[in-house]
């Protein structure tokens, strides 16, 4: 199955649950920015956009990813210097590198352009102790994801 | 331990920090679980707090002390981040060392009337680069601070300096910052006083995340403070919570404060003016409550109080000017008029009873004996000053300092001071007041004074610009003029031959002129453009010489 949402392709891998939103605008003469969370646990309806709502209820196996676009503006600032979907490593992911740090859990954040866009993709494990495995479905996840111009 | 799992999970951070972690998560935790609501507010010092913040919700409403004050989730093993005005002093600003990095919205937040409530992440700056760019964070070795709970003896126990998190919407030209040190709240897009971006991020959990030095309830006080634009209005952050004060209530600012009463509502003071409201006592000193925002008068402010203004300009300072003085000063227009800005708080001279303010460009005096305030303008005021003002002999003003063609005057309980351009400002007093009155003061013949009083041996003397008036205590004061008065200094005046004057100059048939002393009399015709009048002594040995 593939999502389809606001220019971003995604091929969504068995076991995962993806949702995908405009946010609400906030540059003239744009589209809202888009919004993607994906999770091998059910997404809750009511749910932060960096995760809370969702990382509490992560098993040791889980993982959670958000893709959380920027206004355009973003594009030539220093922060999202980098080009191109990130790979994240297993090395790359520390405790606390969360919004909310929780017990076993780590994460890690990669800012980036692709496509002319502002990107921040976010991913929490639900275990550290399992980042090794945790990171394979996420490199599964992202391996489906095509970053297109906005639609 | 649960405690100690969940230091371990932030990663991180080495004894001696992590033993402050885990001593605060110890020690409130256990009050958390083993004291009762109201027992445990008593002992770390919130009683106020939660009352203030929801009294009916405290003490109705199951629930912990923490809610009550701090919001769900306080504890530092929450994994949430403290507020900044809990560990800045109470300011609910981006501490020195952190810039804001990224913001997130609760929508329907009471705490903001209904509204969407913005919380800014301030993340600590790096002191040296390193790590991935791509995650925007710096090493843990290079964050300007270290992470460790909030501080004891408060509910708002979040972590600080921990999580090394980025929204990601502030300051996207720093490529790298530390953790977050701390969030700050606010009901205005973050965009409007930030360096962020409008990317909106929503995260409805943190909703109702609180502090005991945040505001609490929504208030007047905190509606008024959102219509202005909070952070991006002049007043800054908030200090600490809103309190009650006599009559009403209050809330400090980084460059103000406002204040409530049921009368005037919610008005703001800010900058000089505030501190000066400050000094004077605030709601409960002499200026009572504002009654208005400030005005914007060009560079300068004014703020209005139930009992008084505060004036404040870059070059005079913030003074208050109060009761008859400002009745006066309001009929003068005020700091626009024409006596400017206060150049100092009302002062009360020796006497006690009256009160002065001094202007840029002139005095407003009062006395409770003598009606309304009086106006001078500049360069009367200016000699007035010189001359000890109300404290001196002079005494206070009897009217309003009054424009003639060729110059201005004022009336004062000793006397008078006039001033012509060509002249300056002098004062003629008492006894030679009354004299210079009956020769029909600056339109009559003397003209302007035009030097002080002077003390001669046996009396005082005042020069005008075409005569003089002398008095002793045994002649009363009188005056001549002309070339009576030329003739009289020729001859060495009060200290010569004829001594003081015994009365006014006058005409004794018409085209004469007649000046009597104590020792003889001086007389000119007038018809004789020659100057041919004769001096003849009415006593003493030595008669002057003739009028040449």
């Amino acid at each position: 199955m593939t999502l389809l949402a606001a220019g971003v392709a995604l091929s969504i891998p068995s076991g995962w649950e993806v949702r995908a939103r405009r946010q609400p605008v906030s540059e003239p003469h744009h589209d809202g920015n888009l919004l993607l969370h994906a999770a091998t646990v059910p997404l809750p309806r009511e749910r932060g956009d960096f995760g809370s709502g969702v990382v509490t209820t992560l098993g040791s196996d889980d993982v959670f990813v958000a893709l959380f676009e920027y206004d355009a503006t973003a594009v030539r600032q220093p922060l999202f210097a980098h080009a191109g979907v990130p790979r994240p490593r297993p090395a790359e992911f520390a405790a606390g590198a969360l919004q909310r740090p929780l017990p076993g859990q780590s994460g890690g954040q990669w800012f980036f352009t692709a496509a002319g866009r502002a990107w921040c993709l976010h991913v929490v494990l639900g275990s550290h102790a399992r980042r090794m495995p945790g990171c394979a479905k996420v490199a599964a996840l992202l391996d489906g994801l095509r970053i297109g111009a906005r639609a | 331990m649960r405690t100690r799992d969940a230091l371990a999970a932030v990663g991180g951070k080495q004894a001696p920090q992590g033993v402050a972690v885990r001593a605060a998560e110890a020690v409130t935790g256990w009050l958390a679980t083993r004291t009762s609501r109201r027992g445990f507010l008593v002992r770390a010092g919130v009683l106020g707090s939660a009352l203030a913040a929801d009294p009916t919700g405290f003490l109705l409403t199951p629930g912990t002390a923490y809610a009550s004050v701090c919001g769900p989730e306080s504890s530092c093993s929450t994994g949430w981040t403290a507020f900044c005005a809990t560990i800045n002093q109470g300011i609910n600003a981006c501490p020195p060392g952190s810039i804001a990095a990224g913001w997130w919205k609760s929508d329907g937040a009471s705490l903001c009337g209904g509204r969407a409530r913005y919380i800014v992440d301030c993340n600590a700056t790096c002191v040296c680069a390193t790590g991935s760019d791509r995650a925007g964070i710096c090493s843990p070795s290079c964050w300007s601070c270290q992470c460790t709970c909030g501080p004891s003896g408060q509910c708002d126990q979040r972590r600080v300096c921990c999580n090394a998190f980025r929204y990601g919407q502030c300051n996207q030209q720093v490529r790298q910052v530390g953790a977050v040190q701390c969030r700050v709240v606010s009901c205005t897009p973050p965009w409007k006083w930030e360096r962020c971006s409008t990317s909106p991020a929503t995260d409805n959990a943190t909703r109702d995340h609180n502090a005991p030095q945040l505001p609490g309830a929504w208030t007047a006080l905190t509606a008024h403070y959102v219509a202005l634009g909070e952070h991006g209005s002049e007043l800054g952050a908030t200090i600490g919570r809103e309190a009650a004060v006599p009559g009403g209530r209050a809330q400090r600012y980084q460059h103000g404060r406002m204040s409530w009463s049921s009368g005037p509502g919610a008005r703001y003071t800010a900058g000089a003016i505030a501190a000066r409201f400050g000094l004077l006592g605030a709601e409960a000193g002499v200026l009572g409550f504002p009654v208005a925002d400030p005005d914007r008068l060009g560079a300068g402010r004014a703020s209005r109080f139930q009992r008084g203004d505060i004036f404040w300009h870059p070059t005079t300072g913030a003074h208050e000017v109060t009761g008859p003085i400002l009745t006066r000063y309001n009929q003068a227009g005020r700091a626009t008029g024409a006596l400017g800005y206060p150049v100092g708080g009302p002062v009360t001279p020796h006497d006690g009873a009256g009160r002065a303010s001094a202007f840029q460009h002139g005095r407003i005096c009062w006395h409770p004996s003598l009606g309304p305030a009086r106006l001078l303008g500049r360069v009367i005021a200016l000699r007035y000053a010189v001359l000890a003002a109300e404290s001196g002999p002079l005494g206070y003003p009897l009217a309003d300092e009054t424009a003639l063609s060729a110059g201005r005057f004022v009336t004062l309980q000793g006397g008078r001071i006039s001033w012509s351009a060509s002249t300056g400002a002098w004062e003629v007093r008492d006894m030679l007041a009354q004299a210079y009155l009956r020769a029909g003061a600056e339109t009559g013949p003397l003209g302007f004074p035009v030097a002080a009083e002077e003390a001669v041996t046996g009396g005082r003397v005042s020069r005008f610009q075409t005569g003089r008036i002398s008095a002793s205590p045994a002649t009363g004061a009188h005056w001549s003029r002309g070339p009576i008065t030329e003739r009289y200094v020729a001859l060495g005046a009060e200290q010569g031959p004829l001594g003081f004057p015994t009365a006014d100059e006058y005409a004794p048939k018409p085209g004469m002129r007649r000046g009597d002393y104590e020792h003889g009399w001086i007389a000119y015709d007038e018809a004789t453009a020659t100057g041919t009048d004769s001096l003849t002594p009415a006593a003493g040995p030595t008669p002057p010489p003739p009028i040449p």
